[in-house]
């Protein structure tokens, strides 16, 4: 039996907009994007105001996009996104932050803010690409002026109070999201990929506090389930975004059952916890910074392919697909990386390409796990 | 068993005969028609008649950079590779065999085409969308694995992905220690304090691992070198405002190939001497270095490298290459004074490299692509702006149309969109590029 808050939590990633956000507008809430696992929530947050993981769901083709982000040479999640800026979908937003994660999402983010019609807070907060003293100094510094810039735009202030209780509440979601992946490396897990993605699709588009009650209450029933038995293998996901829990439908639907993952719309988002004491600021900047690396950061593949590792073991898989989106070369480059490590500890991987969303190519993406599973001899 | 020679020692010995050239252009063209194909039409790049001279000696570093790394590294020195964006004055300082990632690979394609080494790294896994630049390089470790690295510097992180991502992959296929140059995203004395520790870092870093300290006194020359060079550079800006244009269209190809092989040496000195020295003696004869001139161009990104003979064909059809990107160095000259301001100055100098200085932060941020681009376009009286869109580069790519349309609506400059890769001509072939432009120039007018 599905229950109400599994059906809640599963139909918000549907579309862009939800109820929750409708009713935190009509209350007079303001809504903030951000486009990266880099911008600390818990800022927007303690500012009063909703934090929204900017995405690309709901995006039938890119015409208007591609006349600003070029189709043969930038990533079409970056295009979409613009698409839905351009077209007036994100109209709902009061504000929006970027980082200079990869060259597509910031040269996204300068061609919708050189539009007309934008909201009036368009923020880049710039992210060093190297984990050093120096960097989280730096990065402290930025995380600072996006406070402060945040505070005159919106004539609020942000108080040390708010922002102690901010991390509270997103290290219950962190910790809601920990258990459930733990549920996931049961033999027979008690929930699918595809479901686990449209849940943490729910927890960056809506309030907060409201998703942790909700999560609290979806993993009681969670726990009661049978779990699933039926799959043919246990696989991992890997490499560039996803916020599309049709891809992963692709890949269960066949039989391999997604378990865990390395993604930034995954486990590299939530994973880390901020320290809950000491000053917030502080432990918001080190906690986004040091969090699992995305692969923007150099000299860090040590840390990322350690967090890959423990995860296949915690997970038992029996394999990886690492896939790319077309002109991701963060990803394209590491997944090569990633992929060496992991055959060399006998993990099978599948190494593939793809495109975003709806300019997806399912039929060549569903045909390819279908070959890596009987490959691997599932 | 016989040693087959690296494409390196090729390439040297295929352009060995360039050393003992006369300074005319029958000498130029009579061993072009000995050579094969690619060869041919890179010393037909250099056919200029007023720029023989300049031609020559550009030529000649071409070979001697080669040799000297060969024999460099024969003789046990540390092969040290560096993206073009950073300075290889340090290294030689460090003694080390300085060896610039993008030219390895750009002049063997030059001298001899190379698909199949551009092939190997996809061959290898690596994505179809990473930059031609690295692909030959890398291309050509794959085949020839005597070639790989002691130690890399990666100075891409923040100003292109594929670049730096590179890099990193190059190091951890071939285990070899690499030091991470973060560019910061602005252009403010916070960012170059923020650099300067990163090249620091850096500095130290690299001492340690190749345990090969810094020659001061060898740095202070090589310096002293390379300030002259910055000196020759900006005189030359100066005369590149003249009508008619007075300098051949190679000269830019080859200011980059300076900076990024020979940068600090004697022999790139003289290069400048002799550019400087020819424009200067046109400009004051009223002439230009081509007949029939048509249109000043800025080529917004680089040129394209595959078909040197391109550059040669423009004056033929009366377009000066004035100026392209990868060839604007705002550089100052470098105190040399102490230890602290040699170091801190090359930090500046490569913070303001090309690519870094523009692609680092916002398109229109303070010495960013569009404040260059428009600033290069009032200064240099630019007719008609030309992208050589190179197919890896997603940074200028996304911001495109941004900056074509601020040159158009507040200059009233065009710009040409060539989709191509600048380094395999199996992309968009010359003959379809010398189409596209003959085209673009008929509409200026």
């Amino acid at each position: 039996m599905v229950t109400k808050e599994a059906e809640e939590l599963t139909q918000i990633c549907e579309t862009l907009s939800n109820p929750y956000l409708e009713d935190w507008k009509k209350e007079g809430g303001k809504i903030v994007g951000y486009a990266c696992t880099y911008v600390p929530e818990e800022i927007i947050h303690a500012a009063g105001m909703l934090p929204y993981r900017i995405r690309g769901t709901g995006c039938v083709g890119t015409s208007l996009a591609d006349t600003w982000l070029t189709r043969i040479a930038n990533c079409s999640f970056a295009r979409s996104i613009l698409e839905l800026a351009l077209t007036g979908e994100y109209d709902f937003l009061d504000g929006v932050v970027f980082n200079n994660g990869c060259d597509h999402t910031r040269r996204g983010f300068e061609n919708w803010k050189a539009q007309q019609n934008t909201p009036s807070f368009m923020y880049m907060l710039p992210v060093p690409h190297v984990i050093t003293d120096d960097g989280l100094q730096w990065y402290r510094e930025e995380v600072n002026s996006f406070k402060d810039a945040m505070e005159q735009s919106f004539g609020i202030e942000i108080k040390d109070e708010k922002l102690k209780e901010a991390v509270k509440v997103y290290n219950e979601t962190r910790s809601l999201l920990k258990q459930l992946y733990e549920l996931r490396t049961q033999k027979n897990p008690p929930i699918s990929g595809a479901e686990t993605l449209k849940i943490l699709l729910a927890s960056v588009s809506m309030p907060r506090e409201k998703f942790n009650q909700l999560l609290r209450e979806l993993l009681i029933e969670i726990r009661s389930r049978e779990g699933i038995s039926d799959y043919r293998a246990r696989l991992m996901l890997v490499g560039s975004i996803n916020d599309d829990p049709e891809l992963i439908e692709l890949i269960e639907d066949i039989g391999g059952l997604v378990v865990t993952d390395s993604l930034c719309f995954g486990a590299r988002f939530f994973w880390d916890l901020d320290e809950e004491t000491g000053d917030p600021m502080d432990s918001i900047t080190a906690r986004y910074y040091y969090h699992i690396p995305c692969p923007r950061m150099y000299g860090a593949l040590p840390q990322r392919l350690d967090f890959l590792m423990s995860a296949v073991k915690e997970a038992a898989v029996d394999g990886v697909i690492l896939q790319s989106i077309k002109f991701c070369d963060l990803h394209g480059v590491e997944n090569v990386l990633e992929q060496k490590a992991l055959e060399k500890a006998g993990i099978p991987t599948l190494k593939i390409e793809r495109e975003y969303g709806p300019l997806a190519d399912t039929g060549r993406f569903r045909t390819r796990v279908q070959a890596f599973l009987e490959q691997i001899g599932k | 068993m016989v040693r087959t020679p690296t494409l390196w020692e090729e390439t040297a010995a295929l352009m060995g005969g360039v050393a003992a050239l006369p300074e005319d252009v029958s000498a130029l063209e009579a061993l072009a028609a000995d050579l094969p194909p690619d060869a041919a039409s890179l010393l037909k790049g250099f056919t200029n008649p007023h720029y023989v001279k300049m031609s020559i000696v550009g030529l000649k570093i071409f070979n001697t950079a080669l040799t000297s790394i060969l024999e460099r590294r024969a003789q046990g020195k540390k092969v040290a590779f560096y993206c073009f964006n950073f300075p290889r004055e340090l290294l030689d300082a460090m003694d080390m065999a300085p060896v610039c990632t993008e030219a390895a690979g750009i002049i063997p394609v030059l001298a001899l085409g190379c698909e199949q080494y551009i092939d190997a790294p996809i061959n290898a896994g690596l994505p179809d969308s990473i930059c031609g630049g690295h692909k030959a390089s890398v291309g050509m470790i794959i085949e020839e694995a005597e070639m790989k690295p002691d130690v890399i510097i990666n100075a891409g992180p923040g100003s292109c992905d594929p670049n730096a991502k590179l890099h990193e992959w190059m190091a951890e296929t071939w285990e070899v220690p690499i030091f991470n140059l973060d560019a910061p995203y602005y252009h403010d004395e916070r960012s170059f304090q923020y650099y300067r520790r990163e090249f620091r870092r850096m500095v130290e870093g690299l001492e340690g691992v190749t345990g090969q300290k810094v020659d001061y006194d060898r740095l202070r020359e090589i310096l002293e070198n390379s300030n002259e060079q910055v000196e020759l550079y900006w005189e030359i800006q100066e005369l590149k405002k003249a009508k008619p244009y007075p300098l051949s269209n190679i000269y830019c190809v080859l200011v980059e190939l300076m900076k990024y092989i020979w940068s600090g040496r004697p022999e790139a000195v003289e290069y400048f001497k002799i550019a400087r020295d020819t424009a200067k003696d046109l400009v004051a004869k009223g002439e230009g270095a081509f007949p029939n001139q048509r249109a000043r161009t800025l080529w917004t990104y680089s040129g394209v490298y595959f078909d040197m003979e391109l550059f040669r064909w423009l004056e033929q059809v009366g377009v000066a290459f004035v100026q392209d990107c990868f060839g604007w160095y705002p550089d100052k000259v470098i105190d040399t004074s102490s230890i602290d301001t040699m170091i801190e100055g090359l930090a500046d100098r490569t913070l303001n490299q090309p690519m870094t200085r523009q692609h680092k932060g916002a398109w229109d941020g303070p010495a960013g692509w569009a404040e260059d681009m428009m600033f290069l376009s009032k200064e240099l009286d630019i007719d008609a702006c030309i992208y050589s869109g190179n197919l890896a580069c997603k940074q200028t790519w996304g911001c495109l149309r941004l900056i074509t349309d601020k040159l158009k609506n507040e200059l009233g400059i065009p710009t040409l969109r060539l989709e191509t890769d600048i380094l395999d001509k199996r992309i968009t072939p010359g003959s379809v590029i010398k189409e596209q432009i003959e085209e673009f120039i008929s509409t200026l007018g």
